[in-house]
């Protein structure tokens, strides 16, 4: 038997190896995929998790408002969110707009307040500004 | 036939048992505040949430020493005893101080300068009444710049500014010194892998759990959303940026930023945007990012300085007409991703 | 063959092991991603399943493996290329004897490369609790079938001219 041959078991072996890789390569793209579709954005302030929100299950446009310190408004609508109103001395937090991305995040450094969305799949693992 | 597919069947039920025990480990997210401005952490491994308390915890400290909203803090000890001789500090303050000596050395100060305070205070940008000092009282405090008035006796633990009415403003390199020191909090704790985020100043511990480095972006300096310009793959590099966008206020259609020109006091305006500085120190990075207050080709010469006299440093520079500049150590990493599609990327040799 | 015979043929195997393997690690690997090599050391090991028992088969993996890693990647590997040496070994000969008429030796140093890779992270991620490798799964499977197709043509060719001189005899 010329040794350049394959047998009929290495030959379904290799296909069967390269269907694995294949599959696990689109699970792992699939996986990703599926985060993106999941947009939860969490509010914390002070240190404290005040609110997690499915942003995609939000129908009509809810608000959290933060009465107490720096009063503050946060505007959340389907698929993004947003500081609509604060009473801090540069409003950074609401010049910032919406964020819309798994990754994104907009602070209120004098409040103490952060809004991230959260998630796996993001562009950056962290800017430098 | 038959026995093929049993010893495949085997074949697959072990590699997709694998990929099931795979976990993605010990890891621990934190955000908090320090420093006056936001902190992130990403530590992965062993004891990775004591370790991240303890970092904050070391923040705090390091806050203490060295804010200037705090009449007992080691910054104002040493301003309020101006031209009276040394005082006694933490030793932390004083390695603090050292760092920045080391610093300005590189450009003779002309592009970093802790006693810039006077001037600082007198254009409050960043507070509640940012304003344009008048040419007189530029003309007083502009001479009382000169970071080798900063005598630091190590010995004893003690340092003094030489003449009155001189001030220290340890804001232009607090972070940076911070993430040298949050490096080493990690390190000893056997964190291998680990980002921090200290308001900008991007510390990388180690790559990623799986190896592969960390993408970090670059601010698009004109974005209010945070929008970035490019992304840069690093690992065990610390990544700072200095950028007119930061703090900065407007007055008849004219930007002015925070970053004082310690020569002419005046507020930096070089044609540069942004200026990041990606090096293994934290605490050089922060110090060269204040390139920006040179311009390009000065700022560029800096960095070669550096680069021939320390360790390998690279760095990206952004321009007013939205051209960005990146050293050759960072010509194949450098990937321009730029939603606004106003930038173009420009390899400097 | 006799007793005397097969020690000279262990002895020979494991130093061509240990120096197959050193020889690896001057190659560089134009993969950038952890996990992937050669796996040069397959080779002696296939040799080893083919002419000799389990048990001079794991000890030939046994010493190169700790003499490997004491000479270059330090001890902390030495758990790693342990678990992934005998496991793929095992399970190599017990292909090769029960399932020899079905895989070529190609086939089966396949399998044996991407058990070796899947040991090895699996204990990695054991010790170290941490490391996400599942990402790179499909590179490692593809490679394994790669480096395993040349370390098993390697072996082919070698087995059967040992055969042929009757060297081993």
């Amino acid at each position: 038997m010329n040794i350049r041959v394959l047998k009929k078991g290495d030959i379904i072996l290799i296909l069967c190896i390269l269907m694995i890789a294949g599959l696990i390569f689109i699970m792992n793209n699939f996986a990703s995929a599926a985060n993106n579709n999941n947009l939860i954005a969490e509010v914390v302030r002070e240190g404290n998790l005040i609110k997690i929100i499915d942003l995609n299950k939000v129908k009509n446009p809810e608000y959290v408002i933060f009465d107490e310190g720096i009063k503050q408004v946060i505007l959340v609508e389907k698929g993004r969110i947003r500081f609509l109103e604060s009473d801090c001395r540069d409003k950074f937090c609401v010049k910032g707009g919406w964020l819309t991305k798994t990754g994104a995040k907009a602070v209120c450094i004098p409040a103490k307040t952060i809004v991230t969305i959260v998630g796996d799949q993001k562009q950056t693992d962290s800017n430098t500004f | 036939m038959k026995k093929i597919i049993y010893v495949l069947s085997i074949l697959i039920v072990l590699i997709l048992l694998t990929s099931c025990s795979i976990s993605t480990g010990k890891s621990y997210k934190a955000d908090g505040f320090a420093l006056g401005t936001i902190i992130t952490q990403e530590v992965y491994g062993r004891d990775a949430r004591q370790v991240s308390v303890e970092a904050m915890d070391k923040l705090k400290f390091l806050e203490d020493l060295m804010t200037i909203n705090d009449l007992d803090s080691d910054s104002s000890k040493l301003s309020m005893n101006a031209g009276k001789g040394y005082v006694e500090l933490n030793p932390e303050t004083i390695s603090v101080l050292k760092s920045a000596r080391k610093i300005s050395d590189l450009s003779d100060g002309a592009a970093f300068d802790i006693t810039v305070a006077p001037v600082v205070k007198a254009w409050g940008i960043g507070t509640d009444n940012p304003q344009i000092p008048s040419e007189e009282t530029l003309k007083k405090l502009v001479p009382l710049i000169n970071y080798q008035d900063v005598q630091i006796d190590e010995a004893s633990n003690k340092a003094s500014l030489a003449k009155p009415g001189q001030m220290i403003d340890l804001g232009g390199i607090a972070k940076g010194y911070a993430g040298d020191v949050l490096r080493e909090i990690y390190q000893k704790n056997g964190i291998k892998s680990g980002l921090i985020n200290l308001g900008g100043n991007v510390i990388a511990v180690g790559s990623k759990p799986d190896g592969s480095p960390w993408s970090i972006g670059i601010q698009n300096p004109r974005s209010e959303t945070g929008g970035i310009v490019g992304i840069i793959q690093v690992s065990d590099k610390a990544v700072v940026t200095s950028g007119d966008y930061q703090r900065y206020f407007e007055k008849d259609g004219k930007r002015y930023c925070h970053i004082i020109d310690p020569h002419t006091g005046y507020p930096a305006d070089s044609g540069l945007m942004s200026v990041t500085i990606i090096t293994s120190s934290s605490t050089d990075a922060d110090g060269l990012a204040k390139a920006f207050v040179l311009g390009l080709d000065k700022g560029m010469d800096l960095v070669k300085k550096y680069n021939q006299s320390y360790s390998p440093a690279d760095a990206i520079f952004i321009t007013t007409d939205k051209k960005i500049f990146v050293t050759p150590g960072l010509h194949d990493n450098f990937k321009l991703e730029d939603e606004s599609h106003e930038y173009t990327c420009i390899k400097k040799g | 063959m006799n007793k005397d015979r097969k020690k000279a043929v262990v002895i020979i195997l494991v130093c061509n092991a240990i120096l197959i393997s050193l020889l690896e690690l001057i190659v560089p690997i134009p993969v950038p991603v952890p996990g992937v090599k050669l796996g040069l050391g397959n080779i002696i090991t296939i040799i080893a399943i083919v002419f000799l028992n389990l048990k001079d088969v794991l000890i030939i993996v046994l010493l190169r493996c700790i003499v490997v890693a004491v000479l270059s990647k330090g001890l902390m590997m030495l758990l790693f290329s342990i678990s992934g040496g005998i496991l793929s070994a095992v399970i190599m000969w017990f292909l090769y004897k029960r399932f020899g008429n079905v895989f070529s030796i190609k086939g089966i140093s396949i399998i044996g490369a991407i058990t070796h890779n899947t040991a090895q992270i699996i204990v990695a991620s054991v010790i170290l609790r941490e490391t996400i490798f599942f990402y790179y799964m499909p590179v490692l499977l593809i490679a394994a079938v790669l480096t395993g197709l040349i370390t098993g043509s390697i072996s082919d060719l070698t087995i059967r001219e040992i055969t042929k001189r009757g060297i081993f005899h």
